[in-house]
């Protein structure tokens, strides 16, 4: 390093220090803007969901004024849904099953990642890419066989078929995205044991 | 049709609810076999209720544990559970079929010629279409039902075919009597005429040309008043008939005449198109006028149901039946033939009828004449028509029938009439739509 | 879902730091285990999707009536019909044009993110994650509702601004594009969120690094950002185009695969022949079209994948 170039190093950033800030600056509420318009696309839909549970049956069959607004708000809908007795029913159902699948799947996936990216054994790797290439067959196509291995259970008709099918659904991609996170987790943590 | 396509919205909305049948059990003390029947989950609640408790009935009277599931015919729910179960060999012992399902699985369901035999000598005939969809090589293969058949009449607004079209249709198909002054007047030539007559004051008829089953059943109904038939009963396409082009011919002037939104109609689309006042007339059971009655009172009590046009070869009434199935594999097949033996006997029909606001029509011509349909208000006698009476000389049809029920189901369930008359709207002529068409019933012939 | 970039790195050969006497049976042991770790995960698969899967394709080589076996009939006879290959023009113009703008969306979504102060992201982060949150089919039903014909909130708009109204759903191209638009609407927070965690994990070093040796944003992008998020974008896409292809809802809410049949992609339109017209080996012939192409695809892609992993990890 020459001593010129030294003195040019303390020099420029001082002006540039002034313009990088403006630059940052301006960067900033650009990034604000667009973000803000990328959010007003993406919520118009649910505010067009939200606007339309406002409604009253007739207001909707009606077809009339404009449509984006409500005129006759009303929360009959919501009363009617609760008020339902087998809405009550459905909810908890989701309820428990998301509950069970999130954790069923949570158990599978933390163990198969932790086990195929950090203790790798022979073949592991053919295996973690088998477990994605599962989803190359569309779900539609899986639930003949599905219906049959369920019916074959006697789990037909029953909630609990639910506890099994999504996991399944949901245990491949998980477990790549574990298995990214336990590959990164501290190597020390494995020494301990 | 509108129901279907109401329903499954319904059931989209409610999300996972979809998802979860609903569920009836009645076990009775001391059952000594077990029956389990999936039904078709009635849009009208008090349908479901009725039938609940004519099983549970049942149920006591013979010591046997029934149970009864609902299964929605939204997002084709309905058909994906009887194709797994069919599939898988397990499930239900009776299954909820509907219109072409009983030819679809000819191998997988028990004959039930002795059930319908008895209902048959009780009752007398049921209509052709029903024959043509539910017996297979003189086999009936299903119960025809009466919970979820409709046919697809002309459903239209009473002032506005009065005014614009001249069309007095109160007069025509009286509310009530035996007699139809109106009959031999309603052609389909009367019919273009009063779509363009509407359509001028910005009423269009609200006839879709896309390919879910209100634009099917439509377009079947005009073919056959033509005698037009894309295959004919052997298995030969017979696309290029004088007939068929008489009827394209015909379509081109009519398409001209329906909304702009026709070609993307879904069965859901009509209905909301007479309920919202816009549309002077639709082809549709009277889910929309139940509908109105609540949300457009006005629009429903100027709603009038009435016969379906003439052509030269006759009247033809679009007719989409449900029909109930026993499968091979059934466990008891002796208490699901006495089940459905029971549900289909007159007083438990009627009694459903009177629950679903008369839109169910029975299979057997003799329950034609139920109080329902004289009595549903207003206005007074809206659904007197609805039912297909004797004298109202028309035929229950399925779009495509005659032909041969493999290849009619694909014509039927790919929308291959609708979409003939979507590209003339298109702008193509009548031989390029038939040599697509005949094109398309060639692939048929052989998948 | 903290580091998400971090599955680039998830292939990382086994480390074996001692090699020799008992550590031997320490690593056959450190095997076995990782073994009965993956077990459940691999009896889940085996049962509930490779059999299923094995059984699918042999669905698809039977005759209709499921009485004989006909080998690939079934995609000979589909390749010769007119409307199958309107089907494979739409399905893959479908996946691959959603697919590409969601991957592009979304990548500048998450630069925009990655501008703003971290304390500030969450909120931003939360609003946009709300479409991926809804349940799609429920969300669909909403746009076809803003695209219905009759009264179209969106024509609402176009006409109060002088606009005529637009067939959304009623002519193929518009349609075509419709559904593209609720797919990328439906899936760019997804990529979102993965390239943002991308970037964080994008040590800020290589970035002075590279400042040092002069270099202005675009080239920060091209030669430190892109390659350290090329694994991330790879899984991403091959992930995402698999399963838009499979998708059902939007193409069976918003059209039915109408008009003409001019939107029917693979799985509407397997449904049609499938289910609805009682020809279940057709239809599954329709659903397994796609799968050797992609097949081929996800495999040359998985192993760049694992042959950068072994890069960065030597």
């Amino acid at each position: 390093m020459s001593g010129a170039a030294a003195t040019a190093g303390v020099l420029v950033p001082a002006r540039r220090h002034a313009s990088l800030h403006r630059q940052r600056a301006w960067a900033l509420w650009g990034s604000y803007a667009a973000l803000g318009v990328f959010v007003i696309m993406f919520l118009v839909p649910p505010f067009y969901m939200v606007m339309t549970s406002l409604k009253s049956p007739a207001e909707i069959s009606g077809q009339a004024g404009n449509p984006w607004f409500v005129h006759h708000p009303t929360l009959q809908n919501f009363i009617d849904l609760f008020m339902m007795r087998d809405f009550r029913g459905f909810f908890l159902n989701s309820a428990m099953i998301t509950t069970v699948t999130v954790s069923v799947s949570m158990v599978i996936s933390v163990l198969a990642a932790f086990g195929l990216a950090r203790m790798g054994f022979k073949g592991s790797q053919t295996l973690a890419t088998g477990v994605f290439l599962t989803y190359l067959i569309p779900n539609s196509l899986l639930f003949i066989p599905l219906f049959q291995i369920i019916g074959a259970l006697g789990l037909i008709n029953n909630v609990r078929a639910l506890a099994l099918i999504y996991p399944t659904l949901a245990v491949p991609f998980c477990t790549w995205i574990m298995m990214g996170i336990s590959a990164r987790s501290p190597a020390s943590w494995m020494k301990r044991h | 049709m509108s129901i279907n396509k109401v329903t499954r919205r319904k059931a989209l909305k409610l999300g996972v609810a979809a998802s979860v049948l609903p569920l009836v059990h009645i076990r009775t003390a001391g059952a000594a076999g077990q029956v389990s029947i999936a039904l078709w989950d009635h849009w009208v609640g008090q349908g479901n209720d009725v039938m609940k408790k004519q099983i549970a009935a049942f149920a006591e009277k013979n010591k046997v544990e029934v149970k009864a599931d609902l299964i929605p015919s939204a997002s084709g729910q309905i058909l994906m559970v009887e194709n797994a179960e069919a599939q898988a060999k397990a499930g239900h012992d009776i299954y909820a079929l509907s219109v072409w399902e009983a030819h679809n699985h000819v191998d997988d369901l028990e004959p039930v010629d002795d059930v319908v035999g008895r209902l048959i000598a009780k009752y007398g005939k049921t209509n052709d279409a029903v024959e043509y969809l539910c017996k297979v090589k003189g086999h009936w293969l299903a119960v025809p039902s009466s919970s979820g058949t409709q046919t697809k009449g002309p459903e239209g607004r009473i002032s506005i075919l009065r005014d614009a079209a001249g069309l007095d249709v109160v007069k025509m198909f009286p509310g009530s009597g035996t007699t139809c002054p109106g009959l031999d007047a309603w052609t389909w030539d009367a019919h273009l005429k009063a779509a363009e007559a509407c359509a001028k004051v910005g009423k269009n008829f609200g006839i879709g040309l896309g390919t879910t089953s209100d634009s099917v059943d439509f377009a079947g109904s005009l073919f056959a008043a033509y005698g037009a038939e894309l295959v004919n009963a052997k298995g030969d396409i017979t696309v290029r008939s004088d007939a068929v082009r008489e009827v394209l011919e015909y379509a081109q002037r009519l398409v001209k005449l329906l909304p702009k939104d026709a070609v993307s109609y879904d069965d859901a689309s009509n209905n909301r198109a007479l309920i919202s006042g816009q549309s002077a007339l639709i082809f549709n059971p009277p889910s929309p006028w139940a509908v109105a009655l609540k949300d457009a009172p006005a629009v429903a009590a100027d709603t009038w149901h009435f016969p379906a046009p003439a052509g030269p070869k006759g009247r033809f009434l679009p007719y989409l039946p449900y029909m109930w199935g026993i499968w091979k594999f059934a466990k008891n097949k002796t208490a699901a033939k006495e089940l459905l033996e029971y549900l289909m006997q007159r007083e438990n029909v009627e009694a459903r009828e009177n629950a679903t606001i008369g839109f169910d029509i029975p299979p057997f011509v003799s329950m034609l004449d139920f109080k329902i349909w004289e009595t549903a208000e207003p206005p007074k006698g809206t659904l007197w028509n609805y039912p297909n009476h004797p004298w109202h000389k028309q035929v229950a049809h399925i779009a495509a029938m005659p032909a041969p029920p493999e290849i009619a189901v694909q014509i039927y369930n790919q929308g291959t009439m609708p979409t003939m008359f979507a590209k003339l709207l298109s702008g193509q002529s009548v031989n390029d739509v038939m040599a697509w068409a005949e094109n398309e019933l060639e692939s048929f012939k052989r998948a | 879902m903290a580091d998400g970039s971090s599955m680039a790195i998830s292939f990382a050969p086994p480390r074996r730091i001692v090699r020799h006497g008992s550590m031997h049976r320490l690593m056959r042991h450190r095997s076995t285990v990782a073994l009965l770790m993956c077990s459940p995960l691999f009896l889940l698969i085996a049962g509930l999707v490779v059999y299923p899967a094995i059984y699918a394709i042999y669905l698809s080589m039977l005759n209709k009536n499921m009485t004989e076996f006909v080998g690939l009939h079934n995609f000979a006879f589909l390749l010769k019909r007119d409307t199958f290959r309107l089907v494979i023009f739409q399905s893959c113009l479908f996946a691959v044009s959603a697919v590409v703008l969601k991957a592009f969306i979304g990548f500048v979504l998450a630069h925009l993110m990655h501008n703003i102060p971290s304390g500030r992201q969450r909120i931003w982060r939360g609003l946009l994650l709300v479409p991926w949150v809804i349940p799609l089919a429920l969300s669909t039903l909403c746009w076809w509702w803003l695209f219905d014909p009759s009264y179209s909130a969106f024509n609402y708009a176009l006409n109060v601004f002088g606009f005529p109204s637009v067939a959304w759903l009623g002519e193929a191209w518009p349609a075509r594009l419709c559904m593209i638009a609720v797919n990328v609407w439906f899936g760019t927070p997804f990529f979102m969120i993965m390239y943002l965690a991308a970037l964080k994990s994008v040590p800020e070093q290589l970035y002075e690094a590279a400042a040092i040796d002069g270099a202005g944003a675009i080239q920060k992008m091209l030669f430190v950002t892109l390659p350290m998020m090329r694994n991330i974008i790879s899984i991403t896409v091959l992930f995402s185009l698999i399963v838009t292809f499979a998708n059902f809802d939007i193409v069976r809410i918003l059209t039915n695969g109408g008009p003409e049949s001019k939107t029917h992609v693979f799985a509407t339109y397997a449904f049609q022949v499938g289910i609805q017209s009682g020809n279940i080996p057709l239809g599954a012939s329709v659903s397994l079209f796609m799968f050797p192409l992609l097949a081929v695809f996800a495999f040359f892609v998985l192993r760049n994948v694992n042959r950068r992993t072994k890069e960065i990890a030597a």
